[in-house]
């Protein structure tokens, strides 16, 4: 049931510095304070410091808020949780000009969240770089009942929603920022194989 | 467009049931008409796209969407899985201008080539659209959903036989921006919503590799109105179950373990999909139409020439093949009930059925 190399499998280039855009939002969660960092340094010296934004939150992971901190970087607004840096977003992207890059570094259920917010007030993918870093884990939603379970780390595991064993598929929806879990066992009730480590 | 003359008016049957009693045949005649998928002794994917401008009189491909005799049982059948899940029917926002053209489209097809069973009458934006079939009459303003009992594409598209996908086009890439799938061979709406041409088929094996997408979308991109194209799709089910979405796989999976020697005959039919594609005149959107068709393996048998090709083509299929339709399981038993119809003998070529 493994499925090679499909698709719509996202994957995560890392950041880039974009020295030609008008406008930098760099958003980081745990791990990607240092990506975030090294965006800042490309940055810093060619782009006009008020066109830079930094948003981070330490979220489920380890709080590397200090990196950010430090004087040569604009002051960054430091949230406790994903939601509070997507308000936060919301704000900057709501008086953004054209010509405005994201650089969203973080696990891949951060990720999504924070494109998934972006694209609503109109952000383009192709104008959000990604780059995937600290907790492993993925969003995974139940095809059954649609609840969807935050960060699934193994290959099947039990929905919280409808208690059905699911086998997590690579097949990938950007639109809802998680993968597919498929009932494992429908074709024998009880045989659920043991869960192995899911690849990233 | 298919003629008149050529298409078959079909002597629809009273309700039969896709589920829990499984009461659906094919007659004789649906038998004999059923668009058989194997031109050759295998099968492996291809870039297999034709015009869709009409075809043998009498045959699914003659008119431009097949109304066959399980018309009111497929209908029905689509009501019951909306009444459980109405999210199999959504589309996306900025379709709303597709939405109408789909409606233009089945409305003038159908009308012309069933007549006796579909007529439209426009006097201006005042429309009326009957259905004899269903009963139905409605008079609408056209462009003005709040004329109708559904959205456009929902309404429309509850009436006719098969699933339909939107496409917007945009930045040469296709997109699924919306959809009515209550009769899917295992892939979901909601899931697939948004994605473009290469992350839908992203669990198909082989094909991505071998170029098959590429020109495949190629080919799409440049579709014009009214040159519309088509190609077939098949698997296999268990039952005449129309329904098997991803949604309700942990009811219907279990099926696939009940299949034995003795019963494989009635329970494995042949699912083929007639896929066509329009471009939308005004919304330059793409829709496919995907009319699905079953047929079981004793029902099938009874056309020498189908059964000796599908024994065949079933016994060499790629092991990665029958593991993504589905089917890899119950394979053999599949093989060794046609293998007593195939007596080796060369067959003529093409899929007709001598
Ligand atoms: C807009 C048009 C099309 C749509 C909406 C569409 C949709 C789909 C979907 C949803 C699947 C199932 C993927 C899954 O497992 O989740 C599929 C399978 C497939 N599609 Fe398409 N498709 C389109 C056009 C085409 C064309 C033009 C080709 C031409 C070669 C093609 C070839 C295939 C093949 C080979 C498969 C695998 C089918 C199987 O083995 O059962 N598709 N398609």
């Amino acid at each position: 049931m493994s499925e090679p190399g499909i698709k719509s499998k996202p994957n995560y280039p890392g950041l880039e510095p974009d020295t030609s855009a008008r406008q930098h939002l760099l958003i980081g969660e745990a791990d990607g304070a240092g990506s975030l960092a090294r965006t800042l340094d490309g940055l810093i010296g060619t782009a006009n410091e008020d066109t830079i934004t930094v948003l981070y939150t330490p979220g489920d992971g380890s709080d590397h808020s200090s990196t950010l901190t430090a004087a040569r970087y604009p002051t960054p607004t430091i949230s406790a949780q994903l939601e509070d840096v997507i308000t936060a977003m919301q704000g900057v992207l709501r008086d953004a000009r054209m010509g405005t890059r994201m650089y969203v570094a973080g696990s891949e259920p951060f990720i999504w969240a924070v494109i998934r917010a972006a694209r609503e007030l109109g952000m383009a993918e192709a104008a959000i770089q990604r780059e995937r870093c600290g907790l492993m884990g993925r969003s995974v939603i139940c095809v059954h009942c649609k609840t969807t379970a935050w960060r699934v780390s193994t290959t099947i595991y039990q929905c919280p929603g409808c208690e059905l064993h699911l086998f997590v598929r690579d097949h990938f929806s950007r639109r809802w920022g998680v993968y597919q879990g498929v009932c494992v066992d429908a074709e024998a009730p009880g045989e659920v194989p043991e869960p192995e480590e899911l690849e990233p | 467009m298919g003629n008149e003359a050529s298409v078959a008016v079909p002597e629809v049957k009273p309700v039969e049931t896709f589920r829990d009693d499984f009461t659906f045949a094919n007659s004789p005649k649906a038998i004999r008409r059923f668009p058989f998928p194997f031109t050759e002794d295998s099968y492996m994917y291809s870039v297999n796209i034709e015009p869709h401008n009409g075809g043998p009189a009498g045959s699914p491909y003659a008119p431009a969407f097949d109304i066959d005799e399980h018309y009111l049982s497929e209908v029905e059948e689509r009501r019951k899985v909306l009444a459980e899940d109405p999210s199999r029917c959504t589309v996306l926002e900025h379709m709303m201008p597709a939405q109408w053209d789909t409606l233009e489209l089945l409305m003038e097809s159908l009308s012309t080539d069933y007549p006796d069973y579909f007529v439209l009458t426009r006097d201006g934006d005042q429309w009326t659209w009957e259905n004899r079939l269903l009963g139905i009459k409605d008079t609408f303003t056209f462009g003005d959903p709040d004329t109708l009992p559904y959205e456009p594409f929902e309404y429309i598209t509850r009436q006719v036989q098969g699933d339909f996908t939107l496409h917007d086009q945009r930045d040469n890439m296709l997109y699924m921006d919306g959809g009515m799938l209550t009769c899917q061979a295992d892939w979901s709406l909601q899931f697939d919503l948004g994605m473009n041409f290469y992350e839908w088929h992203g669990p198909v094996p082989r094909a991505h590799e071998m170029g098959v997408f590429e020109r495949a979308l190629k080919y799409l991109l440049n579709l014009r109105v009214g040159e519309p194209v088509r190609r077939l799709n098949w698997t296999m089910t268990v039952h005449p179950r129309m329904d098997t979405s991803p949604e309700n796989y942990h009811k219907w999976g279990i099926d696939r373990a009940t299949v034995t020697p003795e019963n494989v005959g009635d329970y494995a039919h042949l699912r083929v999909e007639l896929q066509s594609l329009y471009r939308l005149p005004r919304s330059n959107a793409v829709l496919f139409s995907i009319r699905c068709y079953l047929i079981s393996l004793n029902e099938l048998v009874t056309i020498p020439k189908w059964a000796k090709r599908m024994h065949r083509v079933i016994k060499t299929l790629p092991e990665d093949l029958a593991d993504y339709k589905g089917f890899i399981g119950y394979r053999p038993m599949v093989v060794d009930y046609l293998a007593p119809f195939d007596d080796g003998a060369e067959l003529t070529p093409g899929a007709a059925p001598e």
